[in-house]
């Protein structure tokens, strides 16, 4: 029950804040590996990675 | 996975002195009543239930709280579990003990597993993974019913609802997730040599900071590349003139002829400096040849390895020592055969690559004071080949000087534009260095920083570089982290909201069968849970026996969806019950769990245990005092039956 309850949530999330095609698996996995307590770190890495940011640029 | 409890055994413990062993059945029975008198110990058995399965951290005032009596200083408790990982495997025996020194107040955990091929006792909790990491305190409370929580879950200020939904669908991994998130983003953040500048005005900072040092590299390469080109042009304008002063003084043959020697004594000198300079380096690097002292102590120190033997083995030579001397450095009696291994042995304690290496330092030490010049004497050779040099330039320039005073009006002129142009040429050069010099002894010598040396503007740059792409890494990292934790924290809360309608529709479904007085409800799931009734809108005050109904409706059905088949451990369910309630759960209850440990007292068997009696599946137990103090343990109907509310048997 809380691994649909989860994966509907992500999917939801992911699709409001438009994140790319693969992120949403990603994302998925590093929670299930969480709450499986299997947790790497190259898990939090490897999806931060994929989060696109503004390019830092001029404060004005 | 299924989990049962198959029986639990104390010693010297709170419930009385000596050992006791309750056993629920082989296999477990699927509902096991526990009847003991008030104040024998169910609140205990509970709670040492739940110290096991959750290896509890006690303190020594809880450890001294479960002592039989003054006289015992040792206890244990020992609980039987059943593990079956899949439907149709066979069930494996996990027994969870716990050790209590009683003396210094101490409890320590352990766990046998009989099945196993070592088979003897592992310290801990030793239970299969899935079941290792959520058998945590607040979820163990769950199914190892605390009274209390019936009551928390209605409470709004508890939120022990949502708390028993987060722990049992590990929605607490989630927030743990996110804090892990914040750590390992800290930790990158850490490493890196700028921890400054996260910010976008940071990145500001850091870029206009490189632009600032880009422009100053810029400005001084343009200056170094103008001084050096005007440099080139002044020197060429020297070598001309100096080609016309040379040709006026040919003029005279006699000067001439002195001009050709000394410019060829020139020529030699600027070798023999070349060469002297090479040697005094060369000088400077052989700490021998830096000074008389430091030789003498190094060719002492070669004379002192060469007479003690090395390299040849002084480990060796010991060995020989003792063997032939009789005695060893203990004073033991070295006999004929300690003297035969000695002798066969001794060569065996220096290996070749240490007597190599003692052999070259020895060699090299011992020749530290041969043949090469001493700094001394090259920089002396050096000083007066320069002196040589000042005395052949101050020749050549009183031939020329001899010249013009022989009548050569052009050669005047010329020898003070010459004059004017080393000057300048001179100053240049120094302004040349100052900007290119990029050894740091020189750089220090001439004030040289990132404003007037290119390569320290350079360096500056480079620098300034590196900070802007860490700060804006940093930078970077930190809005991935907001984002990665603003959706963890949507997800969990959607999660949340998702669970509860499920866990609310599902208790309302059994509510519905529980409480039929009144069409009692769940209105919706905040923290705690708000009740509705077909009476009120809200329904904030019920009987004891309705919150109790509340309770067990709400955690069957959020057991019922958990991928656990657990046993369900109550403490009195029935005892605030009045009997048609209790008529009521009794009937709904005992489908809900498919194990039921229920301690009950005698007057819960009114209307509630009696309804047991007719169900095969049922293990009765009845727990009764003994005069010494200890509690009897008897198995069966007619016993449990027969107990009094003293504890006593009729």
């Amino acid at each position: 029950m809380t691994h649909e309850a989860v994966e509907a949530a992500v999917r939801d999330i992911c699709r409001e804040d438009r994140m790319p095609s693969d992120y949403e698996a990603r994302l998925g996995a590093l929670i299930a590996n969480a709450m499986r307590n299997n947790l790497d770190k190259s898990d939090i890495e490897d999806v931060l990675r994929l989060i696109p940011t503004d390019e830092a640029g001029h404060e004005d | 996975m299924k989990i049962r409890i198959s029986d639990w055994r104390y010693e010297n413990l709170r419930i009385g002195a000596g050992t006791e062993e309750v056993t629920l059945g082989t296999p477990p029975k699927r509902w096991s009543l526990i009847q003991m008198p008030n104040g024998t110990g169910k609140t205990t058995t509970m709670a040492l239930i739940r110290a096991v399965l959750g290896e509890e951290a006690l303190n020594a005032s809880q450890v001294r709280a479960f002592r039989a009596n003054d006289e015992v200083t040792e206890g244990k408790f020992e609980l039987g579990l059943l593990v079956e990982m899949a439907l149709g495997e066979p069930a494996v025996e996990h027994r969870l003990t716990a050790d209590f020194d009683f003396a210094n107040g101490s409890c320590t955990y352990s766990t046998l597993r009989p099945a196993m091929r070592s088979g003897g006792r592992e310290p801990g909790r030793v239970l299969p993974d899935e079941l290792q990491h959520l058998l945590k305190p607040d979820f163990i409370k769950l199914f190892v019913f605390d009274g209390e929580l019936a009551r928390d879950i209605r409470q709004t200020n508890k939120r022990a609802a949502d708390q028993a939904i987060r722990t049992l669908y590990q929605l607490d991994e989630i927030s743990n997730l996110r804090q892990r998130v914040s750590e390992f983003v800290k930790t990158k953040q850490d490493q890196t040599r700028n921890t400054t500048g996260r910010t976008q005005k940071g990145v500001t900072q850091a870029r206009r900071a490189l632009e600032a040092a880009e422009e100053m590299l810029k400005r001084l390469e343009t200056q170094l590349q103008s001084k050096s080109a005007n440099k080139d042009t002044l020197d060429s304008e020297h070598s001309k003139i100096r080609k016309e002063i040379d040709e006026h003084v040919a003029q005279n043959k006699d000067l001439e002829e002195q001009r050709v020697v000394l410019d060829a004594q020139a020529d030699g000198l600027k070798t023999d400096i070349q060469a002297s300079a090479r040697e005094a380096l060369l000088a400077f690097r052989n700490p021998a040849t830096l000074s008389s002292s430091v030789r003498a102590n190094l060719t002492r120190l070669g004379k002192v390895l060469t007479d003690a033997r090395l390299p040849k083995s002084p480990a060796s030579e010991f060995f020989a020592e003792i063997a032939k001397g009789g005695e060893c450095i203990c004073g033991r009696t070295i006999g004929e055969a300690e003297r035969l291994a000695l002798e066969k042995n001794r060569d065996r304690y220096l290996a070749h690559d240490q007597i190599n290496a003692i052999a070259t330092m020895k060699t090299r030490l011992n020749r530290s004071g041969d043949a090469e010049t001493d700094y001394v004497t090259a920089s002396l050779t050096l000083q007066e080949k320069l002196e040589d040099q000042n005395i052949n330039q101050k020749k050549r320039a009183r031939l020329e000087l001899e010249a013009e005073e022989r009548g050569d009006k052009d050669l005047a002129d010329l020898r003070r534009r010459a004059g004017v142009l080393e000057e300048r040429i001179a100053s240049l050069s120094q302004e040349i260095e100052k900007l290119s010099v990029s050894d740091a002894a020189k750089q220090a010598a001439l004030r040289c920083d990132d404003t007037n040396n290119v390569p320290l503007a350079r360096s500056k740059r480079d620098a300034c570089e590196i900070t802007l792409r860490e700060v804006s890494d940093s930078f970077k990292l930190s809005q991935q982290r907001d984002m990665l934790l603003s959706q963890l924290q949507r997800i969990e809360q959607q999660s949340l909201e998702t669970l509860r309608e499920l866990i609310r529709i599902e208790t309302n479904k059994r509510l519905e069968k529980l409480v039929r007085m009144e069409e009692l409800r769940v209105a919706r799931i905040d923290g705690a849970l708000e009740l509705t009734s077909d009476k009120v809108e809200r329904r904030d005050n019920v009987s004891e026996g309705q919150s109790l109904s509340v309770a067990y409706a709400f955690l069957t059905s959020l057991l019922s969806k958990a991928p656990f088949d657990l046993p369900f451990v109550v403490d009195s369910p029935a005892v605030s019950l009045d009997l048609d309630v209790r008529r009521e759960v009794s009937r709904i209850i005992p489908n809900l769990f498919n194990q039921m440990v229920l301690f009950v007292i005698s007057s819960e068997r009114a209307a509630f245990a009696e309804t047991f009696y007719q169900r095969p599946d049922t293990q009765f137990v009845t727990l009764e005092k003994r005069p010494d103090g200890g509690v009897g343990c008897l198995y069966g109907l007619d016993a449990f039956k027969e107990q009094t509310s003293s504890g006593d048997a009729i």
